[in-house]
């Protein structure tokens, strides 16, 4: 398949069974619901040695937050419930409950549950008090800038981690200006985010090392320096290649954000310097998800949000 | 299928108790056995059948038209369901109630009384212990809401547990004495000793010239604030049939007590 010049490769993106929860952040203004925001996503790039993969999904204006205020929707995905509420609770105490004028609230309903402000409230020493509005339970906490208001719980569902695709192209500011073209249109799908630094990461890994301690290391496979001494999958004219990591809460999600970047890059054309468009997996063999790129690329009903 | 109807058709000359006409008791009955129902009349006892016309057929949705301040425990127990009545009633209405009950008229004492969830709207004014609890019962309205158009006596909320009462008229003595958690808010002016003894919960006065002379010493100043959970309310008041639908100011004079319970309960008045 040739789209635009850019050759789409016959592979797949292999994907896992995650679990993942959106909470809304709300401030006085959007540049404290920012900050709030990017500290509590900072450092939730992989699961691997993050515990979460976690970014902003969108900007809220005052009319779609529960307290009327701008606001931030968080998605915050991990391995298993238990890892994803201790890391949530963990950074809404770092970051939230210290972030000024900021509140939380569920940004999912769900019947499954986990913790908020559940336990964050008993940083009011005995002053908190527990609203129950619209039957939901809010607390207060009393703190230095007035009161800290936090949802107790937020809904948790299935979703899937590790969609992505690879760029491909002839130097590396031509890959990272394609990458980024990319993630402007994938910021417009809603349910996923992007977790990496920029939504782009260049530091893709293989399972394995010949190190002991190590069990993942660099994909070398895709390193253009190792074009002649390694099995490598890249063509000579080849010199970046990027990959766009995928967190989203349906399989349908992963599809329309796929779609909409690389048809975000091939729109860019041949002369943006991308060669291929290629995506990273192991196999099929560990993932439970996968993501065919010629048939993403195939299917007219993904092209609404492009 | 219609509402069905209750009709007085008799002067009362004692108190009758209705609690037994409710959508859950009612379900599935005829209307000629519900005639044959025997109520509770003073010493004695009265047929539905010789004291109402009955018109209608839907057990789920009962009116009573004509009413008298002598019928007591309109939808006492109910769980499902709606009741509406058409001018004054007596006591007890909704007592222990879940459901929904709508009176066009006013109501006496213990309205909503130990009221479980669901919605009871008042369009004129109430008795005492609206929204309290049975003398010598140590749990008062533990859900829904109580929307009150007009004025309510004194012990508004008594002992309230959770759930909001909202009244759009003036309060009398001692209301939300007791109070355990739950919300109150009152629009027009507010009786001696408010929220004495309150333990938790929230009283909101929306009415920035309300005196504050008779609170209770151990009811606590702790200075005018703007407190973002208001928003959290009015957002979830924004539809009702309530003055409280329309605030927006989140800016409120706050007290907390009673110190001599616990002290973790408020009031606000609202400032402009």
């Amino acid at each position: 398949m040739i789209i635009n010049g850019i050759h789409i490769d016959d592979t797949f993106a292999e994907a896992f069974n995650m679990r993942a929860t959106r909470v809304i952040i709300t401030a006085q203004n959007h540049k404290w619901a920012y900050h709030a925001a990017q500290a509590m996503t900072g450092f939730a790039t992989s699961v691997i040695g993050c515990g979460v993969e976690a970014g902003i999904e969108r900007e809220l204006s005052s009319n779609e937050t529960p307290d009327g205020r701008p606001g931030i929707a968080v998605l915050m995905f991990a391995m298993g419930s238990s890892v994803l509420m201790k890391q949530l609770e963990n950074r809404m105490g770092q970051t939230i409950l210290t972030c000024p004028t900021s509140a939380a609230f569920s940004g999912l309903e769900s019947d499954e549950k986990i913790n908020l402000g559940k336990h964050l409230r008993f940083f009011g020493d005995g002053f908190q008090t527990s609203k129950l509005i619209a039957g939901k339970r809010y607390w207060r906490v009393p703190v230095m800038d007035g009161e800290f208001i936090t949802e107790e719980t937020t809904g948790m569902v299935r979703a899937i981690g590790g969609g992505n695709f690879l760029v491909l192209a002839r130097s590396q500011a031509q890959a990272l200006n394609a990458c980024e073209a990319a993630i402007e249109a994938m910021k417009k799908v809603p349910n996923v985010i992007m977790p990496f630094p920029g939504g782009v990461v260049r530091s893709g890994s293989k399972v394995g090392s010949k190190y002991k301690s190590m069990f993942a290391s660099t994909n070398d496979a895709f390193c253009p320096t190792l074009k002649g001494m390694t099995k490598s999958e890249l063509d000579t004219d080849i010199e970046s290649v990027m990959e766009i990591v995928i967190d989203g809460l349906t399989e349908i999600d992963i599809r329309k954000a796929t779609y909409a970047g690389i048809h975000a890059i091939t729109q860019l054309g041949e002369e943006s310097g991308v060669k291929r468009i290629s995506a990273g997996n192991y196999g099929g063999k560990l993932g439970q998800f996968q993501f065919h790129l010629r048939d993403i690329m195939a299917d007219a009903s993904l092209k609404e949000v492009s | 299928m219609s509402k069905l109807s209750f009709s007085l058709k008799i002067k009362l000359a004692h108190r009758l108790n209705l609690g037994q006409l409710t959508p859950d008791q009612l379900q599935g009955k005829t209307i000629a056995s519900i005639r044959e129902i025997s109520l509770p009349y003073g010493m004695t006892k009265l047929r539905v059948g010789d004291a109402f016309d009955i018109e209608g057929n839907d057990t789920q949705h009962i009116a009573f038209v004509n009413s008298s301040v002598l019928m007591d425990a309109i939808g006492q127990g109910m769980q499902h369901g709606k009741i509406e009545v058409h001018g004054d009633v007596g006591h007890y209405l909704g007592l222990n109630m879940r459901g929904e009950i709508e009176l066009f008229g006013n109501a006496g004492n213990f309205v909503a009384c130990q009221m479980q969830s669901g919605l009871i709207r008042i369009h004129g004014n109430v008795g005492d212990f609206a929204g309290g609890a049975l003398i010598g019962n140590r749990r008062g309205m533990r859900g829904g809401m109580l929307i009150i158009n007009g004025n309510a006596g004194d012990r508004l909320g008594d002992q309230m547990r959770r759930g909001t009462i909202l009244v759009d008229g003036n309060v009398g003595d001692y209301c939300a004495a007791n109070m355990v958690a739950g919300t109150i808010g009152i629009a027009g002016k507010i009786g001696a000793y408010c929220g004495y003894a309150m333990r938790h919960g929230t009283i909101l006065i929306a009415n920035s010239t309300a005196t504050t002379n008779a609170f209770h010493p151990t009811m606590v100043d702790v200075g005018h604030h703007h407190l973002a959970f208001l928003r959290l309310l009015f957002n979830a008041w924004r539809d009702l049939p309530s003055h409280f639908s329309k605030l927006t100011s989140i800016r409120a004079h706050r007290w907390m007590g009673d110190i001599a319970s616990d002290g973790k309960g408020e009031i606000l008045i609202l400032q402009n």
